[in-house]
This record gives C-alpha cells, sequence and structure tokens, in this order.
C-alpha cells in the first residue's frame, strides 16, 4: 500500500513535469527543422532532417549577439542596482522608525497596481528632457525603481533577530556596518530571490526598451525578436524556424540564472513574502 | 504629526507630477514656433531639395534617421536596401529602425512630441490619415521631390494623396490574389484555376475531399471528416478586406477619405458576407476558423488560398506545383482589396534643412532602386524600378491586379475603423460571418452601428 | 534617537526615493492625469474636464472588456489557488528529484511572455497544430482554440495558468516550509489523520501565503497583456478584449490618450476594490 501511493507521487509529479515541459520541447524541436517541415501535418516529434540553419541565420542575418550584449548589460546592471537600492531602502522601512513611513511604504507598494502601459509616455517624455533616450541608462534607471523587491526585502529584514543588531550596536559599530556586515550576509536567500525576480523581469521587460531605444544596435532580445517573429495581424510572412530558434537561444540566460539561484529561491520567499 | 507629513508629501506628488507633465506638453511656445518655422522655411528648403535632386553632392555629411514597421523576409530586403544606399555615396548615413507598425508609429509620435522625429516614416495608405489629421507629416518636402506621376502606378499614387495633396511617395502594392496547388488541380482533373464565383465554389467542392476520397460534389461526402479542403483565407480583419473586394464589385464602395457618417447597402452588402458565409457553411470547403491559411497551403491540406503577395518568397521551398491567379470575379467588375505602402516626412518642431534635403535624396534613391524590394515579393509603385525587378513566380497575377485594386481610405480615423485588433468593428463584423455564421443583416445591422460609433466618439 | 534614526533612514531611503519618484511615481500620477486630457500624443494636450471618465459608461467595449476581464479572472484564479497549492504539497513530500520538479513547474515563468503566446498560438492551430493532433488521434474532434468565441478566452486562460502555476507553487511550498514542524507531530500524537491535520493546521497556517498569492495573481491576470495580444489580440469578435487590451489599442493606435487613462483609472478601482474585498473575505489586514 505504502509503497504504492509512493508510485503514485512519482507518476503524478512526472506527468505534471510533462505537461510543463510539453510546449517547451515541442518548441526546441521544431527549430531544428526545416522550415516547411514545421507546419507539415501529421506533426513529427523525430525530425526528417535536423539543421541548425534556423540557428544560423538568426546569428548570421541580424544582430543577435549585440542584442544579447546589451540585454545582458542591461539586465545585470539593472538587477545589482536594484539589489543596491532596495536593499538600502527596504532596510529602512524594516528597522527604522520615522514620520510618514507608512505613507510611503503604500505608495511604493500601490505602484505594483499600474502598468507600464500606463505611465509609458510621461517616462518616455521626461527621459527625452534629460538625454536618455538611447542609452543604456535609460533602460536600466527605470527599471531601478522596482516594487516587488521592496516588498520582499523589507518582510525579510523584519523577521531578522533584532539580538544580533544590537550586540553590533553594543560593540559599537554603526547603522551601515550594522547593515553590511551582519545583515547582509545573512539575507543570502532574499537577495538570491530578489535577483532571479529582478533579472526575470529586466530580462523580458519588452514595451519600455522598444520605446527608448531607437538605434538597432541598442536593442535588446525581447525587442529584437519582436522583429523577426512578424505577427498574426501584419501582413508578413510568419517564420517559425527563425522565430522559435532565437526564442529558445533567449531563454537560456535567464535559465542559467535560475538554475544557480533555485535553491535559495523557496528559502528566500518562504523567509519574506509571508509575513508582508 | 503625522497629517502633516502626508500632507507635504501629497504637495511634493502633485509638484513632481505637474514637472513631469510639463516635460510633456511644456514646449507648447517651442512647438508653435517651430512649426511656424517649418512652414516658413520650407519653400526655401524646397528649392534647396530641387537643386539637391541630381545626387548627395549638395548635402552635408549627416545620418538620418529612418522608421519602418516590417518583419520577416521584408524587413531583410529593406535592410539590405538602406545598406546599399549607405554604401553608394559617402555623405549620408540612413539609421533604419524596424519594429511592428502599430509599435512604430507610437515611437514616431513620441519622438515627435519629444522634438526628436525621425527624417523618413513608412506607413500604408490608409494609416495616412490618421498622421495628416494630427499634422505630423510635411507634405512640402514631397512637393520638393518633384515626381513626375507617370513614374508611379496610379492607384498607388493617387492612394498618397489626402485632400488633393500628396503626403508620401509610393514605394509598393499589396494586394490578395488566389494561390492554387498545381498537383491537386491534376489530381481532381482540374485544368484552370477559377475566375468567377461560381467556378470558384465549384472547383472548391471539387478539391474538398473527405476521408472516404469522396468530393464536396459527390453523393455520400462526409462533411464531418474532411481532410484536404478546396479553398482557404484569413478569417479575421482580412475577411472583411475580402467583403470590400465584392462591394467594389458591385461597384459599390461606402468608405471614403472624407466620410463622417456611414448608411450601407443592405442588398450589397448582405450578397457579399452571404457569398463567404457560404463558402464554409453551405458548400463547406473553407475550414471553420481557420487561422492560417499559408500554412495549410504549404502543408497540402488546403488546395486554394486567397492571400497576399507578401507570402510570395515564402513558397520558394514547397515541394508541390503551385502557381497564383487573379482574385476571382465574383460579382459585376474586377476588384480586389488592396493596400500601398509609402514613405512619408514627418514634421519636426526642429527641423534641420540638411537633414531634410538627405532624407528626400535617400527617399528618391530608394524609390527608384526597389527593384531588390521585388525579391520579397513586393510590387514596386515606381515603374522604372518595377522594369528593372526580377519577377518572382507568381507575381503576375498581382501585376495583372493593379489598375482595378481598390485601398481602404485614407480617413483620419480609418486606423480605429479598419483594425485589426478588438475591438474593431470589422474583426467584429468579419467574424460574426466567417465564426458564427450570424445572418447577414443582423452582421450588417451591427456593422453600421459601430462603424458609426468610432465615428461618432472620435 | 529617533530623530536620529529619521535622519539615518532617510540616508538609506534616499537613493532609491529619487529614482522611485522620478521614474516611476511622476510618471505614472502624470499618466493618471492625462485622464483629464484631450490628447492625441503629437499634439498638444487640452483639459477635458471629466468627459473621458463620462464616455466609460456609455462605452459598450469597455463594459464588454470589464466583463470579460472578469470572466477572465474567474477562470483562472481557482486554478491558480487551488492546483498550485495541490502541486506545492506534493513538491513538498519526502521525494527523490522534487528539486526537478519545483524547478521544471517554474520554467514556463522564466520564459518571455510574448515568446510563449507565439508558442501556443502555434500549437492551438486547427489544422497542423499538436493538441488538435493529439485530440484526432484519440478519437476526438479538433477543438477551435483561438478562432471560436466560446472557446478563445479559455485558451488563453490555460496559457496564463501554465504560466503562472510554477510561480504561485513555489510562493504556497515557502508557506508550507513556514509553519513549525512540531505541530503536526503534536497532531499525530493526538490522534488526527492526515486530513484532518490539514484543514486544522495547514489551512490556517497558510492564510497569509493565500491572500498574498491571491492578490499577486489578480495583478498579474488584470494587467496582462503581452500573451493575449500575440495570441488574440482581443478576437475573435471582442471575445477577448481585456481592459488592459482595449486601454493599449486605445492610447496606442487611436491614439486617444486621455481615454486611454481613464480606463486606466477604472482598472485602478476595481484592483483596489477587489483587493479590498479579498482582505474582507479572507479577514486579513495588509501591514506596512
Amino acid at each position: 500500500m505504502k509503497r504504492l501511493r509512493g508510485s503514485i507521487k512519482y507518476i503524478v509529479t512526472i506527468l505534471i513535469c510533462i505537461v510543463f515541459l510539453f510546449p517547451i520541447a515541442w518548441a526546441l524541436v521544431c527549430s531544428i527543422k526545416p522550415e516547411a517541415d514545421i507546419t507539415s501535418y501529421p506533426p513529427k516529434w523525430i525530425p526528417d532532417l535536423a539543421t541548425f540553419s534556423n540557428y544560423s541565420v538568426v546569428l548570421e542575418k541580424y544582430p543577435y549577439l549585440s542584442w544579447m550584449k546589451n540585454s545582458v548589460i542591461t539586465a545585470v546592471a539593472g538587477t545589482l542596482l536594484i539589489l543596491v537600492l532596495s536593499s538600502f531602502a527596504a532596510y529602512a522601512f524594516a528597522r527604522f522608525q520615522f514620520k510618514g513611513k507608512k505613507l510611503i511604504y503604500g505608495t511604493i507598494v500601490a505602484m505594483l497596481l499600474i502598468p507600464i502601459q500606463a505611465y509609458m509616455i510621461p517616462l518616455f517624455l521626461l527621459c527625452s528632457k534629460i538625454g536618455l533616450l538611447n542609452t543604456y541608462a535609460g533602460i536600466i534607471l527605470p527599471s531601478a525603481a522596482n516594487v516587488t523587491s521592496i516588498f520582499i526585502l523589507t518582510s525579510f529584514f523584519k523577521e531578522l533577530p533584532v539580538e544580533l543588531e544590537e550586540a553590533a550596536r553594543i560593540d559599537g559599530c554603526g547603522e551601515l556596518r550594522i547593515f553590511l556586515q551582519v545583515m547582509i550576509p545573512l539575507s543570502k536567500p532574499a537577495l538570491s530571490t530578489v535577483t532571479i525576480l529582478a533579472f526575470i523581469s529586466n530580462w523580458n521587460s519588452f514595451l519600455w526598451p522598444m520605446i527608448c531605444i531607437r538605434q538597432d544596435a541598442l536593442k535588446t532580445l525581447p525587442v529584437g525578436i519582436a522583429q523577426f517573429m512578424g505577427s498574426v495581424n501584419s501582413n508578413a510572412q510568419f517564420q517559425y524556424g527563425t522565430a522559435l530558434a532565437g526564442c529558445c537561444m533567449a531563454v537560456v540566460p535567464t535559465l542559467i540564472v535560475f538554475l544557480a539561484l533555485q535553491r535559495y529561491f523557496v528559502e528566500g520567499i518562504a523567509s519574506s513574502g509571508i509575513k508582508g | 504629526m503625522r497629517r502633516k507629513g502626508s500632507k507635504l508629501l501629497a504637495v511634493a506628488m502633485a509638484v513632481i507630477a505637474a514637472a513631469s507633465m510639463m516635460s510633456g506638453c511644456g514646449d507648447k511656445d517651442t512647438n508653435t514656433s517651430a512649426s511656424a518655422q517649418s512652414s516658413g522655411g520650407s519653400s526655401e528648403a524646397g528649392s534647396e531639395a530641387s537643386s539637391a535632386k541630381g545626387g548627395s553632392s549638395e548635402v552635408e555629411p549627416c545620418t538620418i534617421t529612418y522608421y519602418g514597421g516590417w518583419t520577416g523576409a521584408d524587413l531583410d530586403k529593406m535592410q539590405a536596401m538602406v545598406d546599399d544606399f549607405n554604401s553608394s555615396q559617402e555623405t549620408i548615413n540612413v539609421e533604419f529602425t524596424s519594429l511592428q507598425w502599430s509599435e512604430i508609429f507610437t515611437k514616431f509620435l513620441a519622438d515627435y512630441q519629444a522634438g526628436s522625429s525621425p527624417d523618413v516614416v513608412a506607413m500604408h495608405t490608409f494609416e495616412m490619415g490618421q498622421f495628416v489629421d494630427m499634422g505630423v507629416l510635411d507634405a512640402k518636402q514631397v512637393e520638393a521631390m518633384e515626381l513626375q506621376e507617370s513614374d508611379y502606378v496610379k492607384t498607388a499614387w493617387d492612394g498618397c494623396k489626402y485632400e488633393d495633396t500628396l503626403y508620401g511617395v509610393p514605394i509598393d502594392l499589396n494586394m490578395h490574389a488566389l494561390y492554387y496547388n498545381e498537383d491537386l488541380f491534376k489530381a481532381a482533373g482540374i485544368e484552370k484555376a477559377p475566375a468567377t464565383g461560381e467556378e470558384l465554389i465549384d472547383t472548391a467542392m471539387k478539391l474538398t475531399i473527405d476521408s472516404n476520397g469522396k468530393n464536396a460534389t459527390e453523393d455520400g461526402f462526409d462533411k464531418d471528416n474532411i481532410e484536404q479542403y478546396g479553398f482557404g483565407f484569413l478569417q479575421n480583419h482580412h475577411a472583411f478586406y475580402q467583403t470590400y473586394s465584392m462591394l467594389n464589385q458591385q461597384g459599390y464602395n461606402p468608405f471614403t477619405d472624407d466620410m463622417k457618417e456611414i448608411t450601407l447597402d443592405t442588398d450589397k452588402t448582405a450578397k457579399a458576407i452571404q457569398f463567404i458565409e457560404d463558402l464554409i457553411y453551405k458548400y463547406n470547403v473553407t475550414p471553420v476558423g481557420e487561422k492560417s491559411p499559408i500554412d495549410d497551403f504549404k502543408a497540402g491540406t488546403v488546395a486554394m488560398i486567397i492571400d497576399g503577395n507578401w507570402q510570395l518568397s515564402g513558397l520558394n521551398e514547397v515541394s508541390f506545383g503551385w502557381n497564383t491567379a487573379e482574385y476571382p470575379q465574383i460579382f459585376d467588375e474586377k476588384a480586389v482589396w488592396g493596400a500601398a505602402e509609402l514613405l512619408a516626412f514627418p514634421a519636426s518642431k526642429n527641423p534641420d534643412e540638411n537633414k531634410q534635403a538627405a532624407a528626400r535624396t535617400f527617399v528618391k534613391w530608394l524609390s527608384e532602386n526597389s527593384a531588390q524590394w521585388a525579391l520579397s515579393g513586393q510590387i514596386p509603385a515606381n515603374i522604372k524600378a518595377q522594369e528593372e525587378s526580377e519577377k518572382l513566380k507568381g507575381i503576375d497575377a498581382y501585376y495583372a491586379e493593379m489598375d482595378y485594386v481598390k485601398f481602404l481610405p485614407a480617413n483620419p480615423l480609418s486606423v480605429s475603423l479598419f483594425s485589426s485588433k478588438a475591438p474593431s468593428p470589422i474583426l467584429t463584423m468579419a467574424q460574426d460571418a466567417t465564426l458564427n455564421a450570424k445572418d447577414p443583416a443582423e452582421i450588417i445591422e451591427q456593422f453600421e452601428k459601430d462603424l458609426n460609433d468610432v465615428m461618432k466618439n472620435n | 534617537m529617533k530623530r536620529k534614526q529619521g535622519r539615518i533612514a532617510a540616508l538609506f531611503l534616499l537613493p532609491y526615493m529619487i529614482i522611485f519618484v522620478i521614474f516611476r511615481l511622476g510618471p505614472s500620477i502624470a499618466g493618471l492625469f492625462i485622464g483629464f486630457m484631450k490628447w492625441n500624443l503629437a499634439g498638444v494636450p487640452k483639459f477635458a474636464g471629466i468627459d473621458n471618465f463620462k464616455r466609460l459608461f456609455t462605452d459598450q467595449y469597455f463594459m464588454v472588456s470589464l466583463w470579460n476581464t472578469f470572466k477572465f479572472f474567474i477562470l483562472t484564479l481557482p486554478p491558480l489557488i487551488v492546483l498550485s497549492l495541490l502541486l506545492a504539497l506534493l513538491l513538498n513530500q519526502k521525494m527523490r528529484f522534487k528539486s526537478v520538479g519545483r524547478v521544471v513547474s517554474i520554467i514556463p515563468y522564466v520564459l518571455i511572455p510574448a515568446v510563449v503566446g507565439i508558442m501556443w498560438t502555434w500549437m492551438y492551430d486547427n489544422n497542423f497544430g499538436i493538441l488538435n493532433f493529439y485530440l484526432k488521434k484519440m478519437g476526438g474532434g479538433g477543438v477551435r482554440w483561438l478562432t471560436s468565441e466560446k472557446m478563445a478566452l479559455v485558451s488563453v486562460a490555460i496559457v496564463v495558468i501554465w504560466t503562472y502555476l510554477g510561480y504561485n507553487m513555489v510562493l504556497f511550498l515557502a508557506g508550507l516550509q513556514g509553519i513549525p514542524r512540531d505541530l503536526y507531530e503534536a497532531a499525530e500524537i493526538d490522534g488526527a489523520t492526515k486530513v484532518q491535520s490539514f484543514f486544522k493546521i495547514t489551512c490556517p497556517m497558510l492564510k497569509q501565503v493565500a491572500t498574498m498569492v491571491i492578490t499577486l495573481t489578480l495583478v498579474n491576470t488584470v494587467q496582462l497583456f503581452d500573451q493575449i495580444f500575440v495570441m488574440t489580440a482581443g478576437g475573435p469578435g471582442t471575445s477577448t478584449l481585456t481592459m488592459v487590451q482595449y486601454l493599449y489599442t486605445t492610447a496606442f493606435q487611436n491614439y486617444d490618450l486621455g481615454y486611454g487613462s481613464a480606463i486606466e483609472v477604472a482598472i485602478l478601482v476595481i484592483l483596489v476594490l477587489l483587493i479590498k474585498l479579498q482582505n474582507k473575505i479572507l479577514n486579513t489586514n495588509e501591514e506596512a
């Protein structure tokens, strides 16, 4: 009986994995088919002819690697900036008493409810005034005003034991040193969580980089990929092969970041968000 | 105490909000003065351009920006042409940016508002009215190019006009036509592509085959187990385009550049809608809810489709014989939906005459050297470029349609009226016919109301 | 002490607040202000009073989008809560490869949303799509996933559930791991069955996480844009036209930014009301 229940667990898990992986696997398989075979019927899991031509087209015809470079630069810089700014600010919310704290915190969290479509145009006009269009800074700085990270880190810092802080204070540490040398080293799970979420949102961000960047050489991956995907709505040929190949490669960096930090991910959320 | 703090913050927020609004619309003064300058200075710019016409020699070296909305194969060819231009001379460097159409337009308008308009922007004729209405296109520059009407396909040339002013240089035409699978034709013993409505239905029925190998004209045909369909078409806004073709085939076109209110001819519109519904629901020759006819065609599961010339270059690799034919004449006269693409010059809050001259040089070059453009299935609007271009297989049918192609009007509200994204009067109309098989009278009533609502609200 | 804390707090807060106010708060408030304007982006905004807001009440498309958003929310919320909780319970058990399960289930969340839309559009195709291929093989008829007004919203909801399920699962998993083990041990000693301890211990202890998950799901589904935009652009007809899609078409195709902003204000009001309602039902209060 027990063994049966045990194996049911595994079977269910495997089934669930299949559901999640099925579309991705299908996309991967089709990305190595020639264009004509991709939409052929019946669909085949094993390509008649495996070819990397879609990948080479993407790499040769488009400045794919420079898009990749731009995405890496903006996503990494944006994520680092988020980590630094948010952890300082969140620490203040969690550990200091000051006037208007609730209001300021509430205002920040309320911004979660306003989507980019609603503030994109004012932001654009602002950035054009201060000369941020067509620059990496123009992509990075707005992304640094991240809200989720404040939310997660504040909850996390609140949970850290006060005793540590007091012990350090007795030793004569200043607030900055307490923060940097005592609190931050304890915050690995929460910081990992923030890193993953911030990186994903920066990496996948589309509307803002699209509006902000004009030169082809400065485009990020989602913006670049959009131009060879075509759309169901435009009078254009839809090239599945190149689109799929481009997409498959675009996912790799986020997966690396996720896999590298995933073991802290659950822990990070466990120790923070829930008490929010 | 807390009260005071929150009040302070509220004030601070209001100030910031106001400041960031100001940055948006604060340059009201510069705006008007700049536009006055541009209209005042444009006659000067005009004379300069005519002297610069011969080549780029009179233009100071500069970089100009060019926006377009092409994707896929079109994008490749356009990029190649821009590269050719850049290497053909040394003074002007064109930076080409392409996103999808609606996105590139948002970028263009935001840039205009910020005072950093691109120098050239591509669009379709039916989209032009919206921008003319906004005042963001500079017709003076087109005038300064001193183009000859006779150098261009007439329909495309006329499409670039709004209230008798030319707002852009036509570069190409797109149309619907019939693609057919020659192998499947042979197998069914059909010799020529259908040219009329009856022929279309008859041919399509012979090509619609069930799992027992029976076609739709035979007894015992099983319409629930069809393996191969005779006829396919896009059942989104393109299905409206077909209605539009069929209205024009009845000598009727209710849509004009200056329309303010629409009353549809119920009889003619109903006939067109009924024809489409019958293909799907009466004769069963078209799959319900077809999403991608070109892929069905390539897979050999649909024998004939209606699609545009932008698909031509993608058919090189297919393993069966295929060809194209003119859009069937279903009613009294020949007519088919089409669109033209054009290059326009954005107005600018900070006009730079040198860049404007450079932009004109580039547009002229592109329009005359667009032979390469034909390689992605486009039909150049410039006759000289047309003659120089290599004719892609299947393009002949499209060339034949050039004299009777019908564009949607360049009404300022065309983009909203004929939108491919919901909410859109034509999308609702098309899909009520193709997907819901609603009664044509009911569809027309709704369609008329939707169209008039859009015109009333904007 | 308090005064000094205030000054230090200000120093800690300042860098973030500068960026936040300039790049997020300011533009957002300005964006909402546009609701009182008539503005086509190219011209000069004109003050329009509350015209845009009045128009909301007579606009059939706005009503349609409101209704669709509501239906979409009803379609996605229960599975995203129930299924993700079940999955979290499963992956919280002692078993091998559970970390594989966790990683795999969150992969969809990592993908670029527009790409997800493209992938599914293509799997959903009536004729050559792989889903209908298997359905037909199993003897069923093909389903018109995205080209039937009845199915389209459901099909989009499936994609959204697929995307966010793993993410919600992780949130629940975190909650489960926050429950002290000794509570269960004590219950076991008292002779409680597994089912009993699930309802008596797990459920109450998960209330806070559940609240957070529901709030996040609410915000995510109401604001969902890319996937729908790519897959259906609001069609067929207006069957997948959600409020955010309507906002986008209004503001960035018809360039009626004032009305677009009024729609945004409506979205905001509805979100706030829903969150309030949810807190009332679950009887919790969010604290700063």
